[in-house]
């Protein structure tokens, strides 16, 4: 029947009808809950954002991106790339035609993303426009941001450093470094630190999943992601607790959505029914904290029926039985409905979809780590994996979801507080092994530092800058106060206790913000604040960092693997790389030099700016610990411009060459995951997935890392004999790999003497020659890191095994009864750490009564981070214009709340923040949820006045981390983000 | 009616595609996608012009970019 | 003959958005102008479903039948395009479009509307094959370069296909068979009364079979 159109009316009914009804019944059937009116309203109309976008005749804005027209005619460049957003690493080849970057094309060769994109990675070419962008140098006058020249800018902050120096000691200045910054960058920013003569730095990764990297290298090795994002195709049951993959990695649900059509099983654990709980065979529903007895009540059920693998048990974990003694006394499944309000039913359900399809694979993210027993936490999950004996497995593992595009990179070479490159540590050893990789005097350094002691004392951690202001300085474990913080590539709305965060803001003497966008501390250091607060002689100054776009590096995506990034447009404005600014800043504090020593510098704009290349090439003479030395660039590079020639399922090449410099693929992993052992002439392939016995050492298996002693309480630390890994010429655990030991074996007359120059004396962290490891490695099959038992115990850890503890903000008094949290510690990372003290006084005061509710906070998949840079993308912004806050409607209701209205959000810090009210049952009625990425508003006003003029982001909202909380890790200080109180009234 | 009979069988004749009632623009001529662009966007591996080969380029394409199942089965 | 469609695979789309932002950034479709949107029914609760929208080129499609000016066309692989130098804008086809893909920008209280702007499954316009008239009016056009709608070619997780008919519907039946459900949503149930959807066919009244 046909749709046309007739002069006459008479026969049209007949015609037309039927077909209406149809369709009109299909509609209704297939459309009950959306209107025309409700797309309308989601595409912005009536919502005045002041967006000049509107043209009646709809022809493209002339002069937006364009010197050049764009349309194919002039001369055309593809640059591939990698998403700068999660750590997935979607790679993007971008089109450029006369330097301006006019398309962007998807990469369907890569095995990682194979083209696909989420709606962050499909509006990357915004970078190239940039409009919102923070175009110039700027200071704080009078309240209003003014343009000043760089050489103005890092003439004034670099005396002032160096006056702080002088007066108040190196360690009177805080770094925050960038998960953002590429391993290159990150690399030279510990550097940087180290020579400016403190540890006082830091990065994401402590508010993100430093209680990861701690918990888990402490069971078995190294803290990182243990298998991939794409061999969960692998997985025949993954179980996500704490993860909102759909919505914070969503390119990963691809491989998983793939797994489950293959028959994998998906279960999601969550306080929250997400959007990844959507996807899930089966939603467990746990009250916020509670991980621990969910996981413990799991393996009481995994125990009582013997389901545990308990040979993998026997030969490769230590203290499994203790734990299970523990376990099945404690977490009862009543004792789990108790603390976690998960039924006995479908906590057996769960159980019993572990055990029954193998191998399984956990995953993690936030709403593990962040909490103040994040680190006991992640064990649990740890426990869980190695009761399987689902660690060491293709499709098994633990994979923990990092966040930024290079938080795994920062973390593994960047600016850490506790430690240099490559988790060295801060031991004088460490420190004489980088002096020599850097080119420079041991004791030069040392001299750098206020003390030999501060040179090895962690730093303050960026989770705790605000106290290392506002505390009183007899507390404080450093001579002075900081007094100046660099906020380097990091947002400030994404650490808690906004509030106390102004105040420390005012404080300070100095406050630099080094960043592509003004960032909300621009905004937040120019807002007044309390009169008694502002330093008079404070000085704020914004520099504008270039993108990743702007500059070529390498980084790690949370797989470990490598990927290199082609420059795809010269920095715009007058922004510079934050290599050159660390280069042209150090020029200025009298350590440039050194800084660049083994680097050559090429010319950027006329600048001098030292080359990626060379600082990855000094990486890899020095990384050994967790082998970033394989990866040179021209390895990277060539996989870059063959990605086609990797199995989406085993990330393993198929063979072939490289056409550019016949490069031979034959074995290697995509992107060499760490650890790629040995010189880049070794060609090691790399590690797709980690402790995997089953393949050879030089095919990238492995075993549990010798980390912790030969035995404990008479019990073998070493693996047991007959478990190691493929091929390996000693059967049964061996320590790490030192001269000594190879020298007993016999083994040391296979170094060239070259190599034996610098083997002598030397273990295989601190071998040079990477000789030793060669040796071991490919003529013997053994693994450079030992062969011995991962650890159910750990006996270093506040809790040896996981013990739950309540929040210190809860709403249940009678629960923090039964499971209280820690001491207070005196000085922890330099500063007094309350817990105790904190957690009584909450439930003496009934704090739990004015603030009934849980508050937790979480991602939205068009914004990341604190928001900044996506909020001024405005094809990112159109999809979510408002701060809100998920309310269950009947926690709604008894407030007199409905959906779209505005309301009140207080918290017991004293904060109120003005959101707008999301009623929905995804949060039951006792918590409500807030995204975290927004900034712009604070208190019911809106800063736009406060940023520089035409460089705020286009939505702006409250940060939900103005009114969190106090509440830090009991290890690494992570912040207690997951879970606190609020409560919530009508505006 | 003769004249309806005869219109509806007209437009019969006209169909390309059926039940699809071919309609062309008043002045302007679109011209047909497999005849390519005259810009440097132009992806390599087929002939413009020539619509089998288009058509095969399309499906191929297709195949490789949205079948995940064939890349990793 | 290539015959183009698009379907999105409820089993797969995350409601990502990012079919929306390809779109936004591959045609520069203005603030306030949404080509393609993601409708997610029964949000927050199981059975949690989101497809994502755009134009479907309907083989008889009601917008190029309501035009008063006949500014629709449609090409050999029946993707619907309309000429916007001849669109008054009277928005007729908004109304009887049932999957509101025709889009108007506009300004202030009263909504004035401008020229209609659509989906044009990356084929561009009535304007030469990648010109700068056609960029500016119409978006990209992928398919003259022998390419696929920017939206399905970066979903995240290859929910949305486009492309040949029949590719198409390979692809997605390949997926409904290892996985046994997915093709409800597309109204199988209603159709066939499919085990699937576990129900019988529906009876529609009054229409002769």
């Amino acid at each position: 029947m046909l749709l046309t159109r007739k002069s006459d009316s008479s026969s049209h009914k007949a015609a037309g009808s039927a077909f209406v009804d149809r369709l009109q019944r299909g509609l209704s059937q297939a459309l009950p809950t959306v209107d025309r009116r409700g797309f309308l309203r989601r595409s912005g109309l009536g919502v005045g954002v002041g967006l000049a976008a509107t043209q009646l005749s709809l022809v493209k804005k002339a002069g937006a991106a364009s010197a050049t027209s764009g349309d194919g005619s002039g001369k055309l460049e593809v640059k591939r790339t990698v998403c700068t957003h999660c750590s997935v690493g979607c790679a993007v080849d971008a089109v450029v035609e006369n330097g301006v970057w006019v398309r962007q094309e998807p990469v369907f060769d890569s095995p990682i993303n194979l083209g696909a994109h989420c709606a962050k990675g499909a509006a990357l070419r915004e970078h190239g426009h940039g409009e919102f962008r923070l175009r110039y140098p700027m200071k704080l006058v009078n309240g209003k941001y003014e343009r000043i020249s760089w050489e103005t800018a890092l003439d004034e902050i670099s005396a002032k450093l160096l006056e702080l120096r002088k007066s108040s000691g190196p360690d009177s200045v805080y770094w925050i470094g960038s998960s953002k910054h590429n391993n290159e960058q990150a690399y030279l920013l510990r550097k940087f630190v180290s020579y400016f003569g403190s540890n006082n730095c830091d990065h994401q990764a402590r508010i993100c999943h430093s209680t990861t990297v701690a918990g888990v290298a402490n069971t078995w090795g190294y803290g990182a992601m243990t298998n991939s994002y794409n061999d969960m195709q692998n997985s025949k049951v993954a179980l996500y607790i704490g993860s909102n993959a759909a919505e914070a990695h969503p390119v990963s649900m691809l491989h998983m959505l793939h797994a489950k059509e293959n028959g994998c099983k998906m279960i999601v654990v969550d306080p929250r029914f997400t959007r990844t709980a959507a996807k899930a065979d089966e939603y467990v529903r746990i009250r916020s904290g509670s991980d621990i007895p969910f996981l413990f009540g799991l393996l009481h059920i995994i125990f009582k029926n013997g389901w545990e693998d308990k040979k993998y048990i026997n030969d490769r974990v230590f203290g499994m039985d203790k734990v299970k003694e523990e376990v099945l006394a404690k977490w009862t499944p009543d004792a789990v409905e108790e603390t976690c309000g998960v039924k006995p039913d479908q906590l057996l359900k769960v159980a019993t979809m572990l055990h029954e399809n193998n191998p399984g694979t956990i995953v993690w993210c936030m709403g593990q780590t962040q909490h103040t027993i994040g680190n006991a936490i992640v064990r649990a999950s740890c426990i869980l994996q190695l009761a399987l004996g689902n660690v060491g497995k293709s499709g098994g593992g633990t994979n923990i979801f990092r966040g930024h595009d290079n938080v795994q990179g920062a973390t593994d070479v960047g600016p850490n507080p506790d430690s240099l490159p490559g988790y060295y540590g801060l031991v004088e050893g460490a420190w004489k092994h980088f002096a020599k990789a850097w080119g420079v005097e041991f004791d030069w350094i040392k001299g750098r530092f206020a003390s030999p002691a501060m040179m090895s004392k962690p730093g303050i951690t960026v989770s705790r800058w605000i106290d290392g202001v506002l505390e009183k300085n007899e507390l404080i474990d450093q001579d002075s106060n900081l007094k100046a913080v660099f906020y380097w590539g990091h947002a400030p709305n994404s650490q808690t206790r906004g509030l106390e965060m102004k105040r420390a803001m005012d404080k300070l003497d100095l406050l630099v913000v080094v960043d592509p966008y003004p960032s909300a501390t621009a905004a937040m250091a120019a807002m007044p604040g309390k009169a008694e607060d502002l330093n008079p002689n404070r000085a704020v100054y914004l520099l504008p960092a270039a993108t990743q776009f702007e500059t070529s590096g390498s980084a790690t995506a949370s797989n470990r693997s490598l990927q290199w990034r082609e420059k795809v447009i010269e920095p715009l404005w007058e922004s510079r790389t934050d290599h050159m600014i660390m280069y042209q800043l150090a020029e200025k504090l009298g350590f440039g030099k050194e800084l660049v020593k083994n680097y050559k510098l090429q010319k950027v704009k006329g600048m001098d700016e030292p080359m990626p290349e060379d600082i990855l090439r000094e990486i890899n003479k020095s990384v050994w610990t967790i082998g970033y030395t394989g990866q040179s660039p021209e390895r990277l590079k060539a996989h870059m411009r063959n990605m086609h020639v990797f199995d989406v399922k085993t990330l393993k090449s198929k063979g072939g060459k490289d056409k550019e410099t016949g490069y031979d693929f034959g074995g290697d992993y995509f992107g060499l995951p760490w650890p790629c052992y040995g010189t880049p002439e070794l060609k090691h392939p790399g590690s797709p997935n980690l402790y995997d016995t089953s393949k050879h050492v030089m095919d990238g298996g492995g075993n549990f890392r010798a980390n912790f002693g030969v035995e404990r309480d008479g019990k073998n630390l070493l693996a047991e004999d007959g478990s190691h890994s493929k091929g390996a010429d000693i059967t049964t655990g061996y320590p790490e790999l030192d001269h000594v030991l190879l020298k007993k074996l016999g083994w040391w007359d296979e170094l060239t003497d070259a190599e034996k120059a610098l083997a002598e004396g030397k273990n295989w962290k601190t071998d040079n020659s990477g000789g030793m490891m060669r040796v071991f490695m490919q003529n013997h099959g053994c693994h450079p890191f030992g062969n011995a038992k991962a650890r159910a115990v750990v006996w270093n850890f506040p809790d040896p095994i996981p013990q739950h503890r309540e929040p210190l903000y809860g709403t249940r008094p009678d629960m923090a009864a039964k499971y209280p949290t820690h001491d207070d510690k005196k000085a922890f990372w330099r500063l007094p750490t309350l817990y105790k003290t904190v957690q009584d006084k909450n439930i003496a005061d009934k704090v739990y009564e004015k603030f009934p509710l849980i508050l937790t906070s979480g991602r939205l998949v068009e914004y990341e981070g604190g928001g900044e840079e996506t909020r001024s993308n405005p094809w990112l912004a159109e999809l979510q214009q408002e701060a809100y806050v998920e309310i269950n409607p009947k926690t709604a209701a008894d407030r007199g709340i409905r959906n779209g209205e505005r309301v009140w959000l207080k918290s017991p810090t004293g904060a109120r923040l003005n959101v707008q009210a999301l009623v929905t049952e995804r949060v039951d009625t006792g918590t409500v949820w807030m995204p975290f990425h927004f900034s712009g508003r604070w208190q019911g006003e809106d800063m736009l006045k406060h940023y520089p003029q035409g460089a705020a982001p286009i939505v702006r909202g409250e940060a939900v981390n103005t009114a969190t909380t106090y509440g830090y890790d009991s290890v690494t200080m992570m912040q207690e983000t997951k879970t606190t109180v609020c409560n919530i009234e009508r505006a | 009616m003769m004249q309806r009979i005869s219109l509806i069988l007209l437009s019969v004749a006209a169909l390309t595609a059926c039940g699809e009632k071919a309609q062309t623009l008043g002045t302007k001529n679109d011209a047909t996608a497999f005849s390519g662009a005259s810009n440097a966007f132009v992806a390599p591996g087929w002939q413009a012009g020539d619509k089998n080969s288009w058509e095969q380029h399309l499906r191929a394409r297709g195949q490789y970019g949205m079948n995940d199942h064939s890349r990793a089965p | 003959m290539a015959r183009m469609k698009f379907i999105c695979d409820a089993e797969r789309c995350i409601e990502c958005n990012g079919c929306v932002t390809a779109c936004k950034n591959e045609h520069e479709v203005p603030w306030g102008v949404n080509r393609r949107r993601v409708v997610t029914l029964n949000d927050g609760v199981p059975g949690e479903k989101s497809i994502s929208v755009a134009c479907m080129h309907c083989s008889d499609a009601p917008c190029m039948a309501v035009c008063p000016v006949n500014c629709f066309y449609k090409t050999d692989e029946g993707v619907v395009l309309h000429d916007k130098d001849i669109c008054i804008g009277c928005g007729y086809c908004s109304y009887a479009c049932p999957f509101g893909a025709p889009q108007f920008p506009s300004q202030g209280t009263f909504g004035v509307r401008g020229k209609m702007d659509k989906c044009t499954f990356c084929a561009g316009g009535p304007e030469a094959n990648g010109s700068q008239a056609e960029f500016e009016k119409y978006g990209r056009n992928r398919l003259a370069e022998g390419k696929l709608p920017a939206c399905a070619e970066m979903c995240s997780t290859k929910a949305l296909l486009a492309g040949d008919g029949d590719v198409v519907a390979d692809i997605f039946r390949n997926r409904v068979v290892k996985r046994n459900k997915g093709a409800e949503v597309w109204g199988w149930g209603t159709a066939y009364g499919s085990k699937q959807a576990g129900q019988a066919p529906a009876k529609v009244e009054g229409v002769k079979k």
